[in-house]
């Protein structure tokens, strides 16, 4: 069962709720019937909380019983999330701060960056900027501090690690995080028609492509022929 | 149709915001001083959508093609329908051909400026506000041509003139209620909090900062949602209060929260002023 604490009302129509000590499959579970209710506009879900934007204020009451109903509906398919492998180039021509960080040694940059391929990532939520995710699931060693002095530009499309976390820049923006590739897809597409490339809570797995094929990966994304490869 | 003869300092369009795709990391973005704007469409009523062209410091000169109305709320600018000065909170009727002149900032920063009727811009994720990237528009531009569909029925009818208290944005006072980590601080931190006066360093739509002396311990704490009206406490000291454009999530200790007209208060203040804090029981 769910351990639910520490409700606060941001105003009347937004309450933020902590989950401590919920296991995995529930808070994804709980997330995704939430997103179903009709009283509810959406939820933004964080590391250890959530958060309900109301169509109108309702009795505290009513909140607790819409989110216990919602535990008791959760169903087993709620949470199986989709595995996306995401393409990501190391070539020399986008930012790496990896490469500063072992003083220009290139075994040691690439060792790291190999270590990097093999973990599997969640997106855990949006936020910073629009399209911004951030992933989860960096193993411990890779953890990277934020810069102290943003750098005044990073890249669209730069993949990088903030922390314990792994995001992708979803347009050119001034940023604290260390770069590591560039991904030539965007996790949500705003331009013309909206469309959600990666779902929160879907997986992720990078795979190195070459130059070459990043700039032919962007194209065919742009023309609408790309496919995602999804397990 | 209304053009645009030049645009002023930063104009832009707001609708009350952008309220569907937080959970895509989208700003509600809207009008920064929301009792302005809903006082606008007091005195035009209008649908949800009908959107309001907010001024900061200068406003923009306009060419009305069109019969309609306006009115100005928020901040007092310098401002004057052809030769005829505009007062605030004063419903006007114009005429095809007849120029808008919104000028300098008198008092305040930011006006509101609602037409009787509805650009006919696109939503861009169920909304008109500007919001560059989901917009392409940063804020209007000189040249531009906005069409406009005029509700006006009959122009010459009862013209409506509300009496507003001036020195409504020079109140120093915020009033907040604690936010989620207010419990997280020491005691000698709440009472530096609610005692010192701090200045205004720096604003934009995204957010207010106030400078202070005041430090934390708090680096890691994991991030939360925040909306308009948070005010959220630097490890290194600064105080930032998040505004319209603000962010959807962050990482920062939330301390207090801003009554709704304490957060309209506050974004008529400008660089410089200084702003103290004030805990509301209600």
């Amino acid at each position: 069962m769910l351990n639910l604490t520490e409700f606060y009302y941001l105003n009347s129509t937004t309450i933020t709720f902590n989950l401590s000590d919920c296991k995995r499959d529930n808070f994804i579970g709980l997330f995704q019937t939430l997103k179903k209710n009709s009283k509810i506009i959406e939820v933004v879900a964080t590391k250890n909380s959530m958060t309900l934007f109301l169509k109108e204020a309702i009795e505290h009451g009513e909140i607790l019983d819409i989110i216990n109903e919602s535990i008791n509906s959760i169903k087993k398919n709620d949470n199986k999330s989709k595995t996306i492998h995401l393409p990501i180039c190391f070539d020399d021509s986008f930012q790496d701060d990896i490469l500063k960080l072992y003083d220009g040694d290139l075994k040691l940059t690439r060792k790291f960056k190999e270590t990097f391929l093999k973990n599997k990532f969640t997106l855990e939520y949006y936020g910073f900027l629009p399209g911004f995710g951030y992933f989860s699931g960096l193993e411990s060693k890779l953890h990277l501090p934020r810069k102290k002095i943003p750098s005044s530009k990073i890249g669209k499309g730069t993949v990088a690690i903030g922390g314990e976390y792994v995001g992708i820049y979803p347009q050119d923006s001034p940023g604290g995080w260390n770069c590591i590739g560039n991904c030539p897809i965007p996790l949500v597409d705003f331009d013309s028609n909206l469309k959600i490339n990666i779902n929160v809570f879907d997986q992720v797995i990078f795979e190195e492509i070459e130059l070459e094929n990043y700039k032919k990966i962007k194209l065919d994304y742009e023309l609408d022929v790309y496919d995602f490869k999804i397990l | 149709m209304i053009e645009v003869i030049s645009s002023g300092y930063f104009t832009t369009i707001q609708d009350s915001g952008r309220k569907t795709h937080r959970h895509l990391g989208v700003p509600i973005s809207g009008p920064m001083d929301l009792n302005s704007f809903y006082l606008a469409n007091l005195l035009l009523p209008g649908l949800d959508s009908d959107s309001v062209f907010e001024c900061t410091l200068i406003g923009p000169k306009l060419k009305l093609n069109c019969n309609s109305r306006f009115v100005i709320t928020g901040a007092k600018f310098d401002s004057y329908l052809d030769n005829e000065p505009v007062e605030n909170n004063k419903v006007y009727s114009f005429r095809a051909g007849q120029i808008l002149k919104v000028g300098r900032v008198k008092a305040g920063l930011r006006c509101y400026l609602k037409f009787e009727g509805t650009f006919k811009i696109p939503k861009i994720l169920n909304s008109k506000s500007f919001f560059y990237p989901i917009t392409k528009s940063i804020s209007i531009k000189d040249g531009e041509k906005y069409e406009f569909i005029s509700k006006t029925q009959d122009i010459n009818s009862k013209i409506i003139n509300l009496k507003i208290s001036e020195n409504a944005f020079s109140k120093k006072t915020l009033f907040a209620r604690p936010g989620p980590d207010w419990g997280l601080i020491t005691v000698e931190i709440k009472k530096q909090i609610l005692s010192e006066i701090f200045f205004i360093k720096s604003q934009n739509r995204m957010g207010y900062r106030l400078s202070s002396e005041l430090k934390n311990d708090f680096f890691n704490l994991s991030s939360k949602v925040v909306i308009p009206g948070i005010v959220q406490f630097t490890p290194g000291g600064e105080i930032i209060i998040a505004t319209a454009d603000c962010q959807v999530t962050g990482g920062y200790l939330q301390i207090l929260i801003l009554t709704d007209d304490s957060l309209s208060n506050l974004v008529q203040k400008p660089e410089g002023s200084e702003v103290k804090f004030r805990l509301f029981d209600n």
